[in-house]
């Protein structure tokens, strides 16, 4: 996943520091951030660049995905955690 | 000479939290468990945090007595003076009187250690011996470590890797006051470990160390976990701040007509706003602002039109300022306020309209920052800058309507570990991001034909 924006530097607002383009690209593993368009939009047509350097699954699997409250996310890691116990 | 700060003596510090949820409006709805589907139970979450702070984060008190213990704590730098912005109202020449509680003046540097002493206290009460957490650039993790070391318990922190390496001094911090930093994704749980065989160069990021925390305190004996924001529990702590400031204001005989803060999981801006939301719910006439970080032009350079909520065109056509569907998802359209990183108080408080939302983008902040730096001295976090830039914005409204304005607002740390910040901002590495009007243009086809509220 290369693109020519990958060396520009933005504030990462979840981290409370500086990230390339590219960090953002793989944040979530195979996917990116789910913040990417929010803080990238004003730089370029990000959504343009992700859907060339994404896969169609990966693309769906992106914009598919529900942010979870906290408090919910929490819970789904207890009980993976409880699991590998 | 004119006065610039006001103090508290030690033994005026408050000696309770004040709980919101005792005067929410309206009730908040609970989270369901994502497996029964049934409202989220104390033991739900007793595998992390000991019960006594489980009941604090499901108490519908108003008043929680702050323990003798935690208050000792507070007092190496609390209360903390409430500042007037002398400088700074000269360098706007606005009319405006500006007033800031600063929380850097805390060992760690900012508000956080507000809430890790008093979860390190508790958890030693309830025979913890050991806490894990996560963190970012480090903000928290040094907190906790400082306030886990005051009751003597073990701290590990899950640091994401990216940071840990660009950021070395927060993690020489956490060292320094005894804690183990480890970078994140570690061969230390089986959730980094996953992680590590798919992509063993991860950068790491703030899910992975989560994972990596909550395994760590549910597998290991005797440990639990601590969360920085977010939660109920962490945003009465907090309050604090705004309790503080209260009894500083009434010195003054002053009250604020605005009260802000920058938000980014809420634990800096509820710290401030919570007890004037108290205030406000009982008819006390005050605006009550928390300032996000977004790079989202959609209020500044688009046209108010209906327009799809979210890319599939599922929601129906709701009236907002839009740069059209086929360019910005939901999660924008919903606001970053609302985000789900975001505490579920402070996003109901919105909801409610009681708490106004407002977005600055990162040169703006950086440009507030380094002006407040300038006339101020101090210099600020970068996520202080936010609320900066949302004073700048509150006094300049102040002018064009010609009306006198006092404000508060949270200056919730300092920047000396994150001058690296400073140096991208300065150097010109964080551009000048504008959106091209041909690609707006491009951008507004798609709504082209949509009908205007």
């Amino acid at each position: 996943m290369k693109t020519v924006h990958d060396e520009k530097m933005i504030r990462c607002p979840k981290l409370g520091d500086e990230m390339k383009f590219s960090y953002c690209l793989r944040e979530a593993g195979d996917l990116p951030c789910a913040r990417i368009i929010a803080c990238w939009q004003v730089a370029f047509d990000v959504t343009d660049v992700l859907k060339r350097v994404l896969t169609p699954d990966q693309w769906t699997r992106f914009i598919s995905a529900k942010p979870k409250e906290k408090a919910l996310s929490l819970i789904e890691l207890i009980e993976k955690a409880k699991a590998k116990k | 000479m004119e006065q610039v700060k006001t103090i508290l003596d030690d033994n005026e510090i408050p000696r309770q939290w004040y709980n919101i949820m005792a005067d929410m409006p309206t009730p908040m709805k609970p989270p369901l468990h994502p497996g029964t589907g049934q409202p989220v139970t104390p033991q739900d979450l007793a595998a992390i945090f000991p019960m006594n702070i489980i009941e604090q984060e499901a108490s519908g008190q108003r008043w929680i007595d702050i323990p003798d213990e935690v208050l000792q704590k507070y007092l190496l730098w609390r209360p903390s003076p409430l500042y007037r912005a002398r400088n700074f109202e000269k360098l706007l020449n606005c009319p405006v009187k500006i007033y800031y509680k600063n929380e850097g003046v805390s060992p760690a540097g900012s508000h956080k250690p507000n809430a890790a002493v008093p979860m390190a206290y508790y958890n030693k009460v309830a025979g913890t011996k050991r806490i894990t957490t996560e963190t970012g650039a480090g903000q928290w993790g040094s907190a906790l470590a400082m306030a886990t070391q005051m009751f003597g318990l073990e701290c590990r922190v899950y640091m994401v890797k990216i940071s840990y390496e660009q950021k070395p001094y927060r993690r020489l911090m956490m060292n320094t006051w005894g804690a183990e930093c480890i970078p994140s994704p570690s061969n230390l749980t089986q959730a980094g470990r996953n992680v590590l065989a798919e992509h063993p160069d991860s950068p790491g990021s703030l899910g992975i160390a989560i994972s990596e925390a909550i395994e760590d305190a549910v597998t290991s004996k005797n440990t639990h976990y601590a969360l920085g924001s977010v939660l109920n529990h962490v945003l009465l702590y907090q309050t604090i701040i705004g309790l503080e400031a209260q009894k500083q204001i009434k010195k003054l005989g002053i009250y604020p007509d605005v009260v802000m803060g920058c938000c980014g999981g809420g634990s800096n801006f509820a710290g401030i706003a919570l007890p004037f939301v108290c205030d406000k719910i009982n008819g006390k006439q005050v605006k009550i602002v928390g300032a996000e970080p977004s790079s989202c032009p959609t209020m500044t350079k688009g046209p108010f039109a209906y327009d799809f909520g979210d890319l599939a065109k599922t929601t129906p056509l709701l009236p907002m300022y839009t740069l059209g569907h086929d360019y910005i998802p939901a999660p924008i359209h919903a606001g970053g306020l609302r985000y789900h990183g975001m505490a579920p108080i402070v996003s109901h408080l919105v909801k409610e309209k009681i708490v106004e939302a407002r977005a600055y983008d990162q040169l703006k902040t950086f440009d507030a920052g380094v002006k407040w730096a300038r006339s101020e001295g101090f210099i600020p976090a970068p996520e202080t800058n936010h609320v900066l830039a949302a004073v700048v914005d509150e006094a300049m409204r102040a002018k064009e309507e010609g009306k006198e304005k006092t404000i508060l607002f949270n200056w919730s740390g300092h920047g000396l570990v994150d001058l690296t910040a400073y140096d991208a901002y300065l150097s010109g590495k964080l551009q000048a991001y504008e959106l091209p009007d041909e690609e707006i243009q491009k951008a507004l086809l798609a709504i082209k034909d949509f009908p205007k509220p």
